[in-house]
């Protein structure tokens, strides 16, 4: 053993050099105290609060010994301790524990079957509810009902059930579509002359909403994962992850001009449910 | 030099804390930035509000002055910007977490590398894992939260792959979600993040810690002894204490080092979550990206099997990190089957090349890991070197295909070539 004094980390302590850091650590710790309470700015109590770490690390390593590390036989780690070997053949020879492991693991078992049975059982509902109805006027986010003369090439991103503007699950997604007609597969009865159609804005692959409509190709377009529909038939996936086209709202005109629903969606809005 | 005389120092902190080799180091520092995690997490939830009820938001960030705030979104503004040192405190937090899982990925790479998980040493390496799966989920409800913009995407993602799972998947989602309104959920995140989450990692840190004393920790082989039998590098406990506050005083310094320079998380200019709005850079933390890339790059499935729905979220978001985490899991049963070792052997920490099959596993596993990773940041990429985004999806889509066994076999032949140039 090389070098370790009775005292030695002591000794090192008591030099001009880690008093000095220790100094210099808690004069910047007061500091990033006092500049919480002063408010202030994020550097600078980050600053101070790192030098007075890595102060602290200093002085900690001035008392570190000089000998980290030796030499043994892997039976001869730690003097009095028990050598590996023999602790190991005492782990294999207590077969009460395997009871234990094998008792617990049967137990888990019978407890997940049991969780997933009443799961099962407690019933499924038929997906999602939305709020859209025969009868319920689009609006904007601000509440506006919309006339399907004043929709623009391209649409608008978002548009709600009247009553319940904001309601996540009823987002709908409407447009004008900028170089077709709606072609079949599209319900041709509920486009508004020709060119405006409505679509769940909730992605049938995760659930994100569908935020984005590329007139020249006149595709939807999920940010998320980069799902890509047809708005001109269908919104049909056409790349992509998602499997299932977006929900189409049955879309009419009522006698003043504004659009309004003809129906609930025909389909589940949303992603697909195992 | 004889044993007797190095002082001894308590055997758990021997075996917890063995400084002979910096990748004994990770689990340590992840252990570190557990705490720091928990201490800043403690102050966080005085300010925190787990409400998505609007209210106004009456703080002194002038962007949202007046405006109408989810309470969630408008409580971590105040944090930012009004509550003393709360930035800091916020930032120090989201930069732990991160240290935090890259140090647990890694030490878990070392354990799977260095064969340290063989023997007795199996039943460890199970509870590592789910340690792994629970960080995992801790960062998940803890990003959401915030209720950002990207927290309506993320939290509705979640869901979708829960409600994926066949027979079942709906009920459990919504008994863990709280049903599929993105308003109802965080609330519920809340309690998972604060308390139900941390108290079952702490649990399951003291059997890991606890588990590491009693086997042992592996030791670095260092030369044959003239009978053959290998000597081993051990910390004497000499100076252990102090190297452990050491590293202790390194990693905050560290932490809060890139807190100041790093606006890691800052919420200010990102906007609150509201119903139908979508960013086009959404991105959940770096560590989801391989689940996220998953479920965009595998292809559109639609198949209906004895009544239960296979969808591309069932795939990609459950059965294929179910299929990697399950390779993890298995991988040390297989060995045991066909290379096996003496007990004693089994203490030393193995240089991986000389296990040039565990080696092309593991490089299996990681370009895998990474490729999927890559596919999350798919309209990044092809921003960045200006194709298509479809042309990289599909060029990804076909590395996962070829690239996993190529750079396999070539981590085996480089391993092989390696071991044969310094036998063991």
């Amino acid at each position: 053993m090389t070098g370790v004094r009775p005292g030695a980390a002591g000794d090192r302590l008591r030099r001009p050099v880690p008093v000095g850091v220790g100094a210099v650590a808690a004069a910047l710790l007061v500091a990033f105290v006092a500049g919480v309470f002063l408010d202030w700015p994020t550097s600078a109590l980050g600053l101070a609060l790192t030098g007075a770490l890595l102060a602290v690390a200093v002085v900690v390593g001035q008392v570190r010994g000089p000998v980290a590390r030796e030499l043994v036989w892997p039976d001869e780690r730690c003097p009095g301790d028990a050598p590996v070997a023999t602790a190991a053949a005492a782990a294999v020879a207590t077969p009460v524990r395997r009871r234990w492991v094998l008792g617990g693991l049967g137990g888990l078992g019978v407890g997940a079957l049991t969780g997933v049975g009443l799961l099962a059982w407690s019933g499924r509902d038929g997906g999602p509810v939305t709020a859209w109805r025969r009868g319920v006027h689009l609006v904007t986010a601000e509440g506006q009902r919309i006339r399907a003369a004043d929709v623009p090439v391209g649409g608008f991103g978002t548009v709600w059930p009247e009553g319940s503007v904001r309601a996540d699950l009823s987002a709908v997604v409407l447009v004008r579509l900028a170089t077709q007609e709606a072609q079949p597969p599209t319900v041709l009865d509920w486009v508004v002359g020709d060119r405006i159609v409505a679509y769940s804005k909730i992605c049938t692959h995760a659930g994100c909403p569908v935020g984005l409509y590329q007139e020249d190709t006149d595709s939807l377009f999920c940010p998320c994962h980069q799902a890509t529909f047809d708005a001109a038939r269908g919104a049909v996936p056409t790349f992509g992850p998602a499997s299932r086209p977006l929900p189409q709202l049955p879309l009419g005109v009522d006698g003043d001009g504004f659009l309004v629903a003809t129906d609930g969606f025909p389909t589940p809005i949303g992603p697909v449910r195992g | 030099m004889s044993v007797q005389e190095v002082p001894t120092r308590p055997r758990w902190l021997r075996e917890l804390f063995v400084p002979t080799h910096w990748s004994f180091l990770l689990g340590p520092v992840a252990v570190i930035a557990f705490v720091v995690l928990l201490l800043t997490g403690v102050v966080l939830t005085f300010f925190y509000q787990p409400s998505t009820e609007l209210v106004e938001y009456d703080g002194s960030a002038a962007l949202y002055a007046g405006r109408e705030l989810p309470a969630a979104f408008s409580s971590v503004v105040t944090i930012e910007e009004d509550v003393p040192g709360g930035l800091l405190l916020r930032r120090v937090h989201r930069a732990a977490s991160y240290l935090f899982v890259a140090a647990l990925l890694l030490h878990a790479l070392r354990v799977l590398l260095a064969g340290a998980f063989r023997g007795r040493r199996f039943v460890n390496y199970l509870v590592g894992l789910v340690l792994l799966a629970l960080a995992l989920a801790l960062g998940w409800t803890g990003q959401n939260l915030v209720y950002d913009v990207v927290t309506g995407s993320s939290v509705r993602i979640g869901y979708t792959i829960a409600a994926s799972i066949p027979y079942v998947g709906t009920e459990l989602a919504d008994l863990v979600f709280a049903g599929p309104d993105v308003d109802d959920v965080v609330a519920r995140l809340f309690w998972l993040h604060v308390l139900l989450l941390p108290v079952a990692f702490l649990l399951g840190l003291a059997a890991h810690l606890w588990l590491v004393v009693s086997h042992r920790h592996t030791v670095l082989p260092r030369r044959r002894d003239t009978d053959g039998r290998w000597l081993v590098a051990v910390p004497t406990g000499v100076g252990l204490r102090s190297r452990a506050a050491q590293l202790v005083a390194l990693v905050c310094a560290l932490l809060v080092l890139a807190a100041t320079l790093v606006p890691f998380g800052d919420v200010t200019h990102i906007g609150p979550f509201l119903p139908g709005v979508a960013g086009n850079d959404m991105y959940p933390d770096w560590y989801l990206f391989p689940m996220e890339g998953a479920i965009l790059l595998l292809p559109a499935v639609d198949v209906t099997v004895l009544g239960a729905t296979i969808t591309n979220p069932l795939l990609g978001g459950v059965l294929l990190p179910a299929a990697l985490g399950g390779a993890a899991l298995l991988w040390p049963l297989l060995e045991a089957l066909f290379r096996r070792r003496s007990p004693a052997e089994q203490d030393l920490s193995e240089h991986p090349f000389h296990a040039p099959v565990r080696v092309a596993f593991v490089a299996l596993l990681v370009t895998v890991t990474v490729l999927l990773s890559l596919g999350a940041a798919s309209d990044v990429i092809a921003q960045v070197i200006g194709a298509p985004v479809a042309t990289v999806i599909r060029v990804l889509r076909a590395s996962l295909v070829v690239a996993p066994p190529v750079l396999a076999l070539l981590a085996y032949w480089y391993a092989r070539r390696r071991s044969r140039q310094q036998p063991a």
